[in-house]
């Protein structure tokens, strides 16, 4: 085992035995001074860039873990950085809360999960890991004990299920007579599976949950809000990109052109841009108007997505384009959640306008003004539609019209704050450093550094800037429009929850009459076969029997004898 | 008769005779009870390791004793034998603990011990079982000595369920001798052989689907087949001891133990598909996992919901050996094992729960995951392996059948899997989420011990707990039941 196995190894077994020494009230208090530091490994392995692959013959049905390409390192990058962030900033921001203990469980849990299913190099093991993740994160979304949190919780844990059981569908179907197979040989399966758009929708959808895809978006704005900022920020940032993760594991791009299956990402993916920022500027706690800003960013993702399912040959851009949106956006979006946190509480005067300010960078950069990398990562997509006409390209920039309205109204919400102050120390350094550390990005992007001469270019830095611009513009010609609006968060979710309750009555009725009918039966068979009251009845005839059968003794004696007298005759 | 040949015997004989000599003790003697009873537990456990090792490697032990003209008795240990016995080998040493521990002070101790020891004999009886006849022998010792247990309180309600219980299971035994009447009639003595010894009577078809039928009816009173799953319930009364041992190993697993007998060495899985009775008794296997789950749903008394869920549950066993192919087989024996796991650490949390905290309900849990700690981990783990999720044993269990179905094309049974794994977290989750999440609605009573519960309620909780994962995680290790399940089907069932 090499320093980078041993590394890649501690990135996922230091969070989790981390999260159980919590529990253990010896070690209690060693494991809550180390847990904020718990992502440390996954973040040096991650920027040492080693490649390393340990194999674990007798765990599950044989494990491997490790680096191995470019999407493991980059999502290793983001998923550490967002982690490693939020911790530091929770150690902080938790230190008095009466629960942190429980806190501290969960959310190491959730890293492990989240980390080990970026290092995994296995279906089962992939699996393994995600189920750690959503789980755990139950316990993130529910931790505020409030009425609001509480539905939350029921809403995520109802999604979460929904979508492990997609997937869980989709992996036995693909994995069929291989058990054990690799992730490597995944989307090759895909390809080559007798129900392969069975098995892609499955994928889509269920991976869709962790992404907020549209329609499956809901729980998304009801719960990230719910949690407490910092696990707001890792859900937002580090979560999400799980879901897009497992579409590029699995999905079989540049393998088979799926022109079905392409069209509907194109199509959800805009409409999630799109809906995302129309529900999303109504919203009137930052935290859900950021909420739908990731699904309306994952949006973009989801039809950059579609345009490599459709065909193979831009699959390897497309792939590039979405590892550099969803790096961007995992960063970028962490910032802003860490930094409503601070400024919703920031006392007045300087830190309160350092708190604005630095809100100011990361909306900007989140709505891909010139220069930043939201930029990039824009120019990136662009460019993914250069041979696809203008419409794509049109589109991406009306969504970034919808960005910028979106971070306009977050910022307004934030600086419209008049709330309690606090008089606690706030959690400034891990958010200042994430800010800078996602500045920095743009000096070293891990890929799409070709394009980075474009950034500079007077061409692209208009066509950045005028959506920004023009976003800000109507979001102040706007502005008394949506005052009187007011879209539940979750927006569909009503909808969902009144089905549901419709549903949950019908089987309950259902179960109702079965136990009826189940009763009945009980109460048949009791009357039919009524041993006790049978059994009086039988007691009763055989004793009248026998009773009559005496008054026959003397000719009963008088056969026996008879009977004796021929067998000892007929010998 | 040479040694190796009395293994099988000697593997019934340690606790029947402990039980026999456990009647003659006085109540007040519960340190030689208690002695005798765990060192019995751990010899057994002994024998069991030593006929493992044989039965790996390739030995096959058998007692043969004269019974009746044309059938002998035989105790045979092959490698499926070999997983029911060790399960059973190692709960009884846990469940003892934790009897001894729940039943503390409670009078007819030494009835009750007896008993729980002829029982146990009956099943290693059942498991070991060569013959149908054996079986048959055994499977009916099972009810008679089960009786005792399940109306060991004497209170109205107990005698109740007892009466239920044995008018539910003596009419299954006449069903089963009825049926293996027949077979023995029609075929001669029934030796369970790989691959099926009914081969000459192909052309009898109808008699053939009659036995078959008669047996299963037989069995799946035990297995709690719907629609003669309800005495299962009604069981509960049991202490949680009686009721983890019941729902984890001895009678319902007898009757799922059954089922795999008789579909793959008494009539051969290829004659039986063939015959078109699986396909039946699939059908059967589905409708009974959901509905168990459906029922459990609405139970509001935790036993009672655990009850509905191994009649779900056990199921799966069922349904992984009917349908032909080889993970099917490795995924349905597998649960034979893991389901026994994770259902009687969830009856040890219920009992744990209702000693110490008086629950009975399930929405009496709020905030329990901070009074009982261990406990509710115990039961979290257990029900989200029920769930299938990963690393946990019902996970593999899940992963196989799937992965089973897909392979021979019977995708339906995924649609069942999904369905039933929702259901399972739609009734196990709440209690989960509110034991860790929720307030109390008072104080809970102080401890009285050192610990959250009794240490000797603590332990076996703790010890099954943690199998269930770790059958789960290191399913992929030599000795996991995964690899036993693997292993039988490699051997005696698609060569």
């Amino acid at each position: 085992m090499t320093a980078n196995d041993a590394l890649a190894v501690a990135a996922i077994v230091l969070p989790l035995a981390v999260g159980v020494a919590i529990g253990i009230r010896s070690l209690r208090e060693a494991a809550l001074a180390a847990a904020p530091w718990t992502a440390l490994p996954a973040f040096v392995a991650a920027l040492d860039g080693g490649a390393s692959s340990v194999h674990a013959d007798a765990l599950l049905f044989g494990t491997t873990i490790g680096v191995e390409d470019v999407v493991t390192r980059v999502f290793l990058v983001l998923t550490a950085t967002v982690w490693l962030a939020s911790a530091a900033y929770a150690r902080t921001y938790m230190a008095w809360d009466p629960r942190r203990a429980r806190y501290w469980v969960f959310a190491s849990i959730t890293a492990s999960g989240n980390i080990g299913l970026v290092l995994a190099q296995d279906v089962a093991s992939f699996y393994l890991f995600y189920s750690v993740m959503t789980f755990g994160a139950y316990g993130l979304v529910a931790h505020v004990s409030t009425a609001e949190a509480r539905r939350a919780g029921a809403v995520y844990l109802k999604m979460a299920l929904l979508g492990e059981m997609l997937l869980l569908a989709a992996f036995v179907i693909l994995v069929g007579a291989r058990i054990d197979l690799p992730l490597h040989e995944a989307p090759r399966a895909v390809a080559d599976s007798p129900h392969r758009d069975l098995v892609v929708g499955l994928l889509l959808a269920g991976f869709g949950v962790k992404a907020g895809a549209i329609v499956l978006h809901v729980w998304l704005p009801v719960a990230h809000p719910a949690a407490p900022t910092p696990a707001s920020a890792a859900l937002s940032g580090a979560m999400i990109a799980a879901g897009v993760l497992g579409w590029l594991r699995f999905l079989p791009l540049g393998i088979v052109a799926l022109p079905g299956a392409g069209r509907i990402c194109l199509a959800a993916g805009f409409a999630a841009a799109f809906y995302g920022v129309a529900v999303g500027v109504t919203q009137r706690d930052p935290k859900t108007v950021l909420a739908y800003s990731s699904v309306s960013q994952m949006g973009f993702v989801t039809a950059a997505l579609g345009v490599a399912l459709a065909s193979p040959s831009t699959a390897p851009l497309a792939t590039a384009a979405i590892l550099f949106y969803v790096l961007h956006h995992a960063l970028a979006k962490a910032a802003l959640f860490l930094g409503t946190g601070i400024a919703m509480t920031a006392p007045t005067g300087w830190p309160r306008r350092l708190a604005l300010a630095g809100l100011l960078v990361s909306a900007l950069d989140l709505a891909g003004a010139p220069l930043s990398s939201g930029a990039l990562a824009k120019i990136s997509l662009k460019h993914l539609a250069a041979d696809r006409g203008a419409a794509f390209g049109m589109l991406l920039s009306a969504g970034a019209i919808g960005s910028t309205l979106l971070m306009v109204r977050v910022l307004s919400l934030a600086a419209a704050r008049r709330g309690p102050v606090a008089r606690r120390p706030l959690p400034w350094v891990p958010w200042l450093l994430l800010l800078a550390l996602d500045v920095a990005l743009l000096a070293a992007p891990p890929i799409d550094r070709e394009r980075l001469e474009l950034l500079v270019d007077p061409a692209s830095v208009a066509s950045a800037a005028w959506p920004v611009l023009a976003g800000i513009a109507i979001a102040f010609a706007g502005r008394r429009l949506v005052r009187g609006l007011a879209i539940p968060p979750g927006d569909l979710l009503v909808v969902f929850e009144r089905v549901g309750a419709w549903l949950r009555a019908r089987i309950t009725g259902a179960v109702r009459a079965g136990v009826r009918a189940e009763d009945a039966l009980r109460a048949w068979l009791a009357r039919r076969v009524a041993v006790p009251r049978r059994r009086q009845t039988l007691l009763r005839e055989a004793s009248r029997l026998e009773h009559g059968l005496s008054g026959f003794a003397p000719t009963g004696v008088a056969l026996l004898v008879l009977g004796i007298v021929l067998a000892w005759a007929s010998r | 008769m040479t040694l190796d040949a009395l293994l099988p015997l000697a593997v019934v004989l340690t606790s029947l005779l402990p039980g026999i000599a456990i009647f003659w003790l006085a109540e007040r003697d519960t340190r030689l009870r208690t002695t005798l009873n765990l060192s019995a537990a751990i010899a057994k456990l002994a024998l069991v390791v030593v006929i493992g090792r044989g039965v790996l490697a390739g030995e096959i032990f058998e007692t043969r004793l004269p019974f009746v003209p044309g059938a002998d008795l035989v105790l045979r240990a092959d490698s499926l034998s070999l997983l029911f016995v060790s399960l059973s080998a190692v709960l009884w040493l846990v469940t003892t603990v934790y009897a001894v521990g729940y039943l503390e002070g409670s009078p007819h101790r030494s009835r009750f011990f007896g008993f729980f020891s002829i029982s146990v004999a009956s099943t290693m009886g059942v498991a070991l079982a060569g013959n149908l006849l054996t079986f048959f022998v055994f499977y009916e010792t099972l009810t008679l000595s089960t009786y005792p247990l399940v109306v060991h309180r004497g209170t109205p309600e107990a005698v109740r369920a007892g009466d239920l219980y044995l008018r539910y299971t003596l009419s299954g035994g006449v069903l089963l001798l009825t049926g293996t009447a027949i077979l023995y009639a029609a075929a001669g003595s029934i030796e369970f052989t790989a691959g099926g010894v009914l081969g000459e009577l192909a052309g009898r078809r109808g008699l053939l689907i009659a036995a078959f039928a008669l047996l299963i009816a037989g069995l799946g009173v035990k297995a709690a087949l719907i629609p003669l799953h309800t005495w299962l319930p009604v069981a509960m009364v049991a202490p949680a001891p009686v009721s983890a041992l019941l729902h984890a190993v001895a009678v319902v697993k007898a009757g799922a133990f059954g089922i795999t007998r008789v579909i793959y060495d008494v009539y051969g899985i290829r004659l039986a598909d063939r015959l078109g009775v699986t396909s039946v008794l699939a059908v059967v296997a589905a409708a009974t996992i959901l509905y168990g789950s459906l029922k459990a749903l609405a139970q509001d008394d935790l036993k009672r919901r655990l009850a509905y869920s191994t009649v779900s549950q056990v199921s799966f066993i069922v349904l992984g050996v009917t349908v032909v192919g080889k993970l099917l087989t490795i995924g349905g024996i597998a649960h034979l094992v893991h389901q026994g796991l994770m259902k009687i650490t969830l009856f040890f949390c219920a009992g744990n729960l209702a000693e110490e905290l008086g629950i009975h309900g399930v929405r009496e849990l709020r905030g329990a995951g901070r009074r009982m700690p261990l406990t509710m981990i115990a039961f979290t783990l257990a029900s989200l392996g029920m769930i299938g999720i990963p690393p946990l044993a019902g996970f593999v269990t899940k992963w196989y059948l799937g992965a089973g179905a897909v392979e021979v094309g019977s995708s339906w049974v995924i649609a069942v899997l999904i369905a039933s794994s929702l259901l399972n977290a739609a009734y196990l989750l709440p209690i989960v989420r509110d034991a860790w999440f929720g307030e109390p609605s008072a104080p809970w009573p102080a401890r009285k011990g050192r610990f959250e519960v009794g240490l000797w309620l603590l332990l076996p909780t703790i010890v099954t707990a943690a199998a269930s994962v770790g059958v789960g995680l290191f399913a992929a290790t030599k000795l996991s039941p995964l690899a036993m399940a693997a292993l039988i089907a490699e051997r005696e069932i698609h060569p």
